[in-house]
């Protein structure tokens, strides 16, 4: 008898204690806060939400994204949500993504009063995103393979037999790569650019999954060296790898500058705080310790301090990129030329 | 009491598929009495059961029940629960996760009692068949006898008109069937219902039975009271049974 | 439909067939020891097996990479990161079929021929629902585009992964889901109406104790072989994940950040439990009478299955954008997203309440009506205390389950709400490997810990 008291008590416990919890999960109304859509990695993205929250008592409720998906949840779910947005800001990791939305209507002009990007180079003429801190593309690799010497950033050696499946790259359809494959296609132009990624092939260059499986594969040796970004780079030297980072391409054709851009979402539920997030990521406290980072982001602003080992951007010689028509250049390449060369690159 | 008709069945047919267990049964059972359906494994008595107590529809032929119409050919028109009819089922067929008295509480759920009168009620049930005391235990924690005693309480708690059993004495022991003959008998009378016994068991039957209705493949082969079923015996398992007793008078 | 398409989709069935197979061998023989048995360790390695359904099927991937050095063949490496999970859903089922038979049963068997007659009749009794489990273990497989992007072995959810991400196309997502789907119920409508009718089990309503474990001579070899398969299976790539722990174990920032979301996790994962349980109960009940409408039930549930999360979870994101904003605290909120999780599991849930419901006597029913009992009251004192060590089992492996679908987390969770392996794989890219791995270590224990809580809390109804 007891005993079915109690079951009858646990039962009922469990089930108020589910209502509860159900009802705590639902959505608030709530203005205190600002909603911010990030496809930058989220180790480095916190702790900027958290310095906005401190300085500003505003809460940052961040979504991130994750390396799986491929950007997947985040820009479908800002295009899902389009007629009535959740987010206020979306900051990205690349500008071709503010692009996109830039084209489907997503995204809101807002210029800073005090940009990052004060020669407005990475931003949008029409301010739909401002740029700040970058990254940049590089060539790991790892010095037990690879002697320092032969260490150049150089693309060629991608296609150098002596190398021959040792070298890795991501898949181009996703991510910094894609933007990086098309930028390749508009500098080089087309048949140029198709003849390196043929080259590749040739060469059994391997296609991983990303940036961060290409940082896995060279650091443990798998690889002899890969393409990938200066954030993933440096997280593998700091973590004591036998590894070494050269900008890709920096003797020829230009290293590709990544920036980060801040977007103001069209129709944001919360638009004042939005436009003072987006100031703030502006700012050079930001970029300062963006540089600081372990992803040691390099900042747009002249004479932001930064720690040894992280160069300004201004200091890198860049490719000369459009980066809204990258966006268009990319579109038409995922779907026709580089989905069908990266297909090859399954079989 | 007046002797009248209050079951009959007529032509009575139940098929599944294109295999027809029963073929055109018909009889009729006088009120008050004890009445036996008798008859080999597979010769349909379970299914007929079935069809008394509601729980499927016949495909050809009528129940009738006090002279209302309970069944028809591819219809129940009333309910089990209000056919004052129980069943003591030949698998039991006790809750496993109730008690003994939540047992028979529940088969008291039709009746609309509030909860004081329904526990009283099962508690006596449970008493008249023996089992005070282990109103609290589960099926799983009786020994066989007492569970057919559970069965037997869940279906006289709600004074039923018919009671129809089973093969209830299928796995008792000498000492245990004689025990629950006894008790059927003085129950079913002590609760004036109408005892309807399944079994293939002759001598079972003819213990508790003064009537019996022979069924073999499906078909009513003969029905009467014992005497007159014995004096020309038109089913096998008859002519057998007396042939026994010719050979072991004493047994 | 391009070639890469269906080339695609043919080595997404080579890496579902596989992890299928391989489930149900290895699932079968390890459910029944654990169900029938008593060796040392059975416990824990009962609770391993559930770590199979907590860790995501791309960590797997990530640990098996990194242990393996680019040495496993594309197919195996893709099959092996998602066996854990059909491993742990056949190892369940199959214990949660074997209690369903009872002791007299079992000793039947045991005079008839010893241990390997009980063996082979509880086989015979569970294979039908272990098969059904690593069926759906293969779909689940199908749908995930994880692991073979890891290993450069991409099926057909890869390539819509591409079509959303990398083309924004969703027509073009749509029609390969369409394609998806259609392979997937002509293959699950004969595997389901095969098997359907084997899912029954009916039994005497006389016979109600059932058969527990039992000791027997082999216990030391049981223990063995049954460690050997859970090392291999889990183990290994476990290992890989985990192998950075010995450099370094950030706990402090580890538990920091996986405390800021274990309450939405917690409460994700147990409304998707109840939810999926709840409704597969419902669909059991409804589908109990026919094996035909079980079938079709099935094979249902099967093509639901195969649908990548992606797909139905922007759907809903689509749907909440334009209902009304009053209804934001259910469309934009944690309900939706346990919904939407439970409904993704919904196919294991139905499969363990139909084997639960089906197994109950026919002579209850009969009973019930006789007497005249309310089917509410039926369901409520009879039905459900029956079936509850399924249904508690269930409701555990779906909401498991739930936390490793990263992606209807991401698309559906309330801003600022998210889940752990949510954090997990949005912090590894650019993460150092230790702080993963740790990550990766509090979110197991925490989830063991939570499993082995519950169990203790549902003991009552077991």
């Amino acid at each position: 008898m007891i005993s079915r008291v109690g079951e009858r008590l646990r039962l009922r416990l469990l089930v108020s204690l589910l209502a509860v919890a159900t009802l705590l999960s639902c959505s608030a109304r709530d203005e205190s806060f600002v909603v911010v859509y990030t496809s930058v990695d989220e180790v480095f993205a916190r702790p900027i939400a958290e310095l906005f929250e401190k300085r500003t008592g505003i809460e940052v409720r961040l979504v991130p994204d994750t390396e799986e998906t491929k950007s997947t949840g985040l820009l479908n779910r800002l295009i899902a949500e389009k007629e009535r947005p959740q987010a206020d800001v979306f900051w990205s990791g690349d500008p071709v993504r503010a692009a996109v939305l830039k084209r489907r209507g997503v995204s809101a002009p807002y210029r800073p009063a005090n940009p990052a990007d004060t020669r407005s180079q990475y931003s949008d003429p029409e301010g739909h995103w401002s740029a700040l801190s970058a990254r940049a593309r590089v060539v790991l690799y790892n010095l037990q393979a690879v002697d320092a010497a032969e260490a150049t950033g150089d693309l060629e050696s991608f296609l150098d037999p002596k190398w021959m499946g040792r070298a890795c790259v991501a898949n181009p359809l996703f991510g910094t790569t894609s933007m990086h494959a098309a930028a390749l296609f508009e500098v080089l132009g087309d048949e140029q650019a198709k003849t390196f990624f043929e080259g590749l092939r040739t060469n059994g260059v391997h296609m991983l999954s990303s940036n961060g499986e290409v940082k896995r594969q060279v650091a443990s040796g798998q690889c002899a060296f890969g393409l990938t970004d200066t954030d993933d780079a440096r997280v593998a030297i700091q973590e004591g790898k036998p590894v070494l980072m050269r900008y890709a391409d920096a003797g020829g054709r230009g290293t590709l500058i990544v920036p980060n851009v801040a977007v103001l979402i069209a129709g944001a539920p919360h638009p004042e705080v939005a436009r003072r997030f987006i100031d703030f990521l502006m700012t050079p406290d930001v970029e300062r310790a963006l540089a600081e980072s372990p992803a040691g982001q390099m900042p747009l602003r002249p004479g932001v301090t930064v720690p040894h080992g992280v160069d300004p951007v201004a200091d890198i010689a860049a490719m000369p990129v459009n980066y809204e028509k990258l966006a268009v250049h990319l579109e038409g390449l995922s779907r026709g030329w580089l989905k069908e060369w990266a297909d090859t690159m399954t079989r | 009491m007046a002797m009248i008709d209050s079951l009959r069945v007529e032509s009575l047919g139940m098929g599944y598929g294109d295999t027809p267990v029963l073929e055109a049964v018909s009889f009729s059972v006088r009120a008050g009495t004890h009445t036996a359906i008798l008859g080999p494994s597979g010769s349909g008595k379970s299914t007929l059961l079935r069809l008394l107590a509601g729980l499927e529809a016949p495909t050809a032929g009528e129940v009738w029940l006090n002279g209302k119409l309970a069944s028809r050919a591819g219809s129940t028109l009333i309910a089990p629960h209000a056919r004052a009819v129980s069943m003591v089922f030949q698998d039991l067929a006790l809750w496993p996760n109730l008690t003994a008295l939540g047992n028979v509480e529940l088969g008291l759920a039709a009746l609309k009692l509030d909860r004081e009168s329904r526990r009283e009620r099962a508690r006596d049930a449970l008493r008249v068949c023996g089992l005070e005391g282990l109103e609290e235990r589960r099926p799983a924690m009786l020994s066989m006898g007492q569970q057919q005693r559970v069965a037997l309480a869940r279906a006289l708690a709600v004074r039923p008109t018919w009671l129809l059993l089973d093969e209830p004495f299928a796995s008792l022991d000498l000492v245990l069937k004689e025990r629950l003959f006894d008790e059927l008998g003085t129950l079913s009378k002590e609760f004036a219902c109408t005892l309807i016994l399944v079994t293939h068991e002759p001598a079972d039957a003819r213990h508790l039975c003064s009537e019996l209705v022979v069924l073999e493949l499906g078909r009513v082969l003969e029905a009467g009271t014992w005497d007159q079923v014995l004096h020309e015996p038109r089913s096998q398992i008859v002519t057998i049974y007396r042939r026994l007793l010719r050979e072991r008078p004493n047994a | 439909m391009s070639t890469a398409f269906l080339a695609a989709l043919l080595r997404g069935m080579t890496s579902a067939v596989a992890v299928a197979l391989v489930s149900f061998l290895i699932g079968l023989p390890t459910g029944l020891a654990i169900a029938l048995h008593e060796f040392p360790l059975r416990r824990l390695l009962a609770f391993a097996i559930g770590v199979g359904l907590v860790l995501p099927s791309f960590l797997m991937a990530i640990g098996l990479s990194m242990l393996a050095g680019g040495h496993l063949p594309g197919w195996i490496g893709t099959a092996w990161s998602l066996l854990p999970i059909g491993f742990a859903l056949v190892v369940f089922a199959t214990f949660a079929a074997t209690s369903n038979i009872t002791g007299s049963q079992i000793a039947a068997a045991r005079l008839a021929g010893g241990e390997r007659v009980v063996l082979q009749e509880s086989a015979r009794a569970a294979w039908p629902v272990a098969a059904l489990a690593a069926t759906f273990a293969g779909i689940l497989a199908l749908s995930d585009a994880g692991p073979g992007l890891v290993f450069g072995y991409p099926g057909a959810a890869a390539e819509i992964l591409t079509s959303f991400s990398a083309q924004y196309d969703f027509r073009q997502a749509s029609r390969q889901c369409l394609v998806l789907t259609g392979v997937v119920a002509a293959l699950a409508l004969p595997c389901a109406a095969m098997l359907a009718p084997r899912l029954a089990h009916g039994l005497l309503a006389r016979d109600t104790s059932s058969a527990r474990a039992t000791g027997t001579k082999w216990k030391g070899a049981e223990a063995s072989v049954v460690l050997s398969v859970v090392f291999v299976v889990l183990g290994l790539p476990l290992t890989g994940l985990l192998f950075p722990l010995l450099r370094d174990f950030p706990i402090m920032r580890a538990l920091a950040d996986t405390g800021r979301t274990a309450s939405y996790t917690l409460i994700y994962a147990l409304s998707a439990g109840v939810i999926a349980t709840a409704l597969g109960f419902a669909l059991a009940i409804c589908a109990r009478h026919s094996q035909r409408v079980q079938a079709l039930l099935l094979t249902g549930l099967l093509i639901l299955l195969a649908l990548p999360p992606a797909f139905t979870a922007l759907g809903w994101v689509q749907l909440a954008t334009i209902a009304p904003e009053e209804l934001d605290w259910l469309m934009r909120g944690g309900p939706l997203l346990a919904l939407h999780s439970g409904l993704r599991s919904l196919p294991v849930a139905t499969l363990f309440a139909l084997r639960a419901v089906n197994s109950a006597s026919p002579g209850w029913y009969a009973a019930a009506e006789l007497h005249g009992v309310r089917p509410v009251s039926f369901m409520r004192k009879v039905l459900i205390p029956w079936a509850a060590p399924a249904l508690w089992t269930s409701a555990g492996a779906v909401a498991l389950l739930s936390l490793t679908d990263i992606t209807s987390a991401l698309l559906l969770h309330p801003p600022g709400r998210g889940t752990i392996s949510l954090t997990i794989l949005s912090v590894m890219a650019n993460a150092p490997e230790a702080y993963v791995a740790t990550l990766c270590l509090v979110y197991l224990v925490a989830s063991l810990c939570v499993v082995a809580l519950g169990t203790r809390i549902v003991r009552p109804w077991l």
